[in-house]
């Protein structure tokens, strides 16, 4: 077998995307069904609140057949600061994107490194939808009813366009599922000819005021860091010099 | 169906009978489940959760650093394409045949299990058995395209194997130790709980989860490099860099 653990952060992270097409849902004033209009008008105020978190569960298909794995983790969003990732399962990662600080930091607690990179480097899109959200959630959403099978319980949700998500469509299939409850979203699903992963989210919480400690990664202070993107680890050693 | 423990073999004759009837039978497809772990020196380099599928001449492996897609390697041939994707970094290219064990010796080292192939099937029959402390050991030599390896293959009384150490073209140093762990009963039949690789500094680890058989048409393939990806040959120093940093591919081989 081959292949290691030291791949942090870059563009094509898959919870990235079931993340930023939940907060995409978010803001869904373009649904044209009277019930996604709803939605988005009960869910808008994880907008206006200054800091929404929620527990995840992230769920991805074996490729091969073999039954799925899952993750549990938190998610933070300030709007206009910054996302936060943490897995609470032992070992799990922890992904910062700080844009007061310039920061993107992913804590890899195995491998007891600390990769550190520009707030620049972030994923585009998750950096649009703390930049400006009203843009990133009102644009192409194009959402269509569609019931899916989640765990064995039909659903009722909404397929969106995958340009919403700024991917080329057909590329990705994206479905996502509000709580029947609270009318915020509960299930995201993300299809592609890689993989397929399912995001669940449950206990949201929207705070009155937003807490930057949230955005402190927990990675412990001392800790060796490293550059975010093996790239320029490479262009600053050389080609084919050790560092 | 009982579950009869199995008896030590009478004689290393009879080991290694037992040992070709096993584990030289020829895998099917098959698919499996792990950790593994890297560790370069005393340092830890982390653990992905791998998934592998396999038939005949083909090695899939995709590999989950946390919720992130991290890896994508497959070995078709000769031929290899390893996908890093968070970086959006790919190396492809045909093995080199000078280099280690070539393009066989790689496959069977990503199934290292597997001793079915005609190439160490036969290194194997033709093998001297002798007894050693808690088991047995074959030990012959194996050919590649550098020239003759010396390996020596270490079984335990029930003929399972525990060790497997293959050294440089000329005898002179370590190339490669394979170490296995207990074996288990999966649904894909038996196979050690773990398997380690140990070459040069690098350590890596596989501790086995789940192993089932599967169809053929459940292989995919790595999808197609993102445009944006950077991909690059593997005779690229970048890629030797990479490969060398992180799994040791170039290094100095251990003495056992």
């Amino acid at each position: 077998m081959t292949g290691r653990n030291r791949v942090p952060g870059g563009r094509r992270f898959r919870w990235a995307l079931a993340l930023g097409s939940a907060a995409a849902l978010l803001g869904a004033d373009a649904a044209p069904r009277d019930e996604a209009v709803a939605v988005a008008a009960m869910i808008r105020r994880v907008l206006a609140s200054p800091q929404a978190s929620a527990r995840v569960t992230i769920e991805r298909s074996d490729p091969f057949g073999g039954p799925p794995t899952r993750e549990r983790g938190r998610m933070w969003f300030l709007p206009g600061r910054g996302l936060r990732y943490r897995s609470s399962e032992k070992g799990g990662q922890d992904v910062v994107i700080d844009r007061a600080k310039d920061a993107f930091l992913l804590y890899s607690p195995q491998e007891e490194v600390l990769y550190r990179g520009a707030y620049g480097r972030a994923p585009a899109r998750l950096r649009r939808l703390i930049e400006e959200p009203e843009q990133e959630i009102t644009s192409k959403l194009s959402p269509a009813a569609e019931r899916r099978d989640v765990r064995g319980t039909p659903r009722e949700g909404y397929r969106l366009g995958a340009a919403a998500l700024g991917e080329k469509e057909g590329k990705v299939s994206v479905w996502v599922s509000r709580e029947s409850g609270s009318g915020l979203p509960r299930f995201v699903s993300l299809a592609s000819d890689v993989d397929t992963v399912l995001v669940e989210f449950r206990e949201w919480r929207f705070d009155k005021k937003a807490r930057p400690a949230d955005l402190v990664s927990s990675a412990p202070k001392g800790i060796r860091e490293e550059p975010l993107d093996p790239r320029e680890f490479l262009e600053r050693a050389g080609p084919g010099r050790s560092r | 169906m009982g579950c009869a423990r199995v008896p030590p073999a009478a004689s290393g004759a009879d080991a290694r009978a037992r040992f070709l009837d096993t584990y030289a039978r020829g895998e099917p497809a098959s698919r499996g489940a792990g950790a593994l772990s890297a560790r370069r020196g005393t340092k830890r380099q982390g653990t992905l959760d791998l998934r592998w599928a396999s038939s005949a001449e083909s090695v899939v492996v995709v590999g989950f650093a946390g919720p992130v897609r991290a890896l994508d390697a497959t070995l078709l041939g000769e031929s290899v394409y390893v996908a890093l994707r968070p970086m959006d970094l790919g190396m492809a290219g045909l093995l080199p045949r000078n280099e280690g064990l070539g393009a066989r010796g790689l496959r069977f080292l990503t199934r290292p299990w597997d001793f079915s192939s005609a190439w160490i099937h036969g290194a194997l029959e033709r093998t001297s058995v002798e007894s050693v402390e808690k088991g047995y050991r074959l030990s012959g030599t194996i050919d590649s395209d550098r020239g003759t390896h010396p390996y020596s293959l270490d079984l335990d009384p029930k003929g399972d194997p525990k060790r497997l150490r293959i050294g440089r073209a000329g005898g002179e140093g370590t190339l490669i130790i394979v170490r296995y762990g207990p074996t288990r009963s999966y649904r894909g039949g038996r196979l050690p709980r773990w398997i380690e690789w140990e070459h040069g500094p690098s350590l890596l680890r596989l501790a086995v989860a789940e192993y089932a058989r599967t169809t053929p048409g459940r292989l995919r393939h790595s999808p197609a490099a993102d445009p944006e990806w950077e991909v690059m040959t593997l005779d690229d120093p970048r890629s030797r860099d990479l490969l060398r940093r992180f799994l040791g591919v170039g290094e100095t081989g251990v003495e056992p």
